[in-house]
């Protein structure tokens, strides 16, 4: 959460945080983000297709 | 698939790196300093008129000769390895071959290869040499990349810088374990990497990471498995991805950071040439001792390439502008 926090540039985010500036930058970010923090990698398009925080940790524990 | 060297190894006897003159700096290039947070590029070389990408390569290729004592006749193979041949039919290679006065029994070899092109050049180059050890190659790679990016596009235009290099190869008998190849691809990548007939580079920068973080890091723990290596070498893609891969392979292999370079912000990513391009940056001039080198390529394909080998300590290795 606080990873995302910072890939969001927000102060602190929560589950229905909604992904307002997901960008193709914030969602490379977040793809190293989840294989440092779960070993898994995840693909841009599933990460692109997500709205919220708790989308980004569904897949994150999914894949 | 992994083949470890037999007794005869092969031997870097020169390298050789050309960029253009003049660097095209993130002000100049729409897009380029919003994109510098990804990419890491805050300038790069682009081949102008005065001198092309074939130009570059002779004088890569010449220098190397003259250096080295090599009488062109006695260069049993040339490689030359690009994604942009700066001619259809025959291969570009074959002006090489001219202009350089290489003999007629020495065997032409273009390949169509990216970013892994120097390793799998290299890989190639031992396969070719097999046993042969009176037999001498000259590895030639370059891209002009910014040739074949659409000038709107603001995720390849400010990321590739063009370059070349030379490497002059022949066998020498070392301990089997001090050499290492691994090759490997998968063309279900080939869709998100590519250059179509138009010869316009389009590219999926998240499918790229993604395929880099499946397999990099493996192929890094799989030259990595024999202690003592000085350098590991990864192919300047673009700053995130290297940062990346820099914490993985310093976690999994118990490097230092310092011991993985980066130069992606003084050239781009210059493709086939970028690992060469370390070289010259890192290890002209003198040197105290060999060094013990893990080269990591990987790009479109999805092709990836890694080599453990040294880098001996008379090698030539020169960076030049032209």
């Amino acid at each position: 959460m606080i990873k995302l926090a910072e890939i969001l540039e927000l102060p602190s985010v929560e589950e229905t945080t909604l992904l307002t500036n997901w960008d193709s930058l914030t969602v490379l970010s977040a793809m190293i983000a989840i294989d440092e923090a779960n070993g898994c990698q995840v693909s841009g398009q599933s990460l692109s297709d997500c709205s919220t925080v708790l989308d980004v940790l569904r897949l994150a524990g999914a894949e | 698939m992994s083949c470890a060297a037999t007794a005869n190894s092969l031997r870097l006897r020169g390298v050789t790196t050309v960029v253009p003159k003049g660097e095209v700096l993130n002000a100049q290039i729409d897009g380029a300093l919003e994109a510098s947070k990804v990419t890491g590029v805050v300038a790069r070389r682009w081949v102008r008129s005065v001198y092309d990408q074939k130009d570059m390569e002779l004088f890569a290729a010449q220098k190397l000769l003259i250096e080295l004592g090599w009488e062109p006749s006695s260069v049993t193979t040339l490689i030359h390895v690009t994604q942009t041949p700066y001619v259809d039919v025959p291969a570009g290679a074959y002006e090489l071959h001219d202009k350089l006065e290489l003999p007629r029994n020495c065997a032409v070899v273009p390949v169509n290869w990216s970013c892994s092109g120097y390793v799998m050049g290299l890989w190639l180059a031992g396969q070719l040499m097999g046993v042969n050890s009176s037999a001498r190659t000259l590895l030639v790679v370059g891209d002009s990349t910014s040739t074949i990016c659409d000038p709107a596009d603001r995720a390849t235009r400010p990321l590739f810088g063009d370059a070349v290099s030379a490497t002059a190869l022949d066998l020498w008998r070392v301990p089997v374990h001090t050499q290492k190849f691994t090759v490997g691809s998968d063309g279900r990548g080939a869709e998100h990497l590519r250059a179509d007939l138009s010869h316009t580079l389009s590219m999926n920068g998240a499918e790229v990471l993604q395929f880099v973080l499946r397999n990099v890091p493996h192929m890094a723990r799989e030259l990595l498995d024999r202690p003592g290596a000085d350098y590991v070498l990864l192919h300047q893609a673009n700053k995130m991805m290297i940062d990346a891969l820099r914490r993985k392979i310093v976690a999994d292999c118990g490097l230092r950071t310092e011991q993985i370079p980066c130069n992606i912000e003084k050239f781009g990513n210059c493709s086939s040439a970028s690992i060469p391009l370390l070289v010259t940056s890192l290890f002209s001039g003198a040197r105290p001792r060999a060094l013990d080198l893990a080269l990591l390529g990987f790009g479109a394909g999805w092709a990836w390439a890694g080599a453990r080998l040294t880098l001996p300590q008379d090698c030539y290795v020169e960076g030049f502008e032209l």
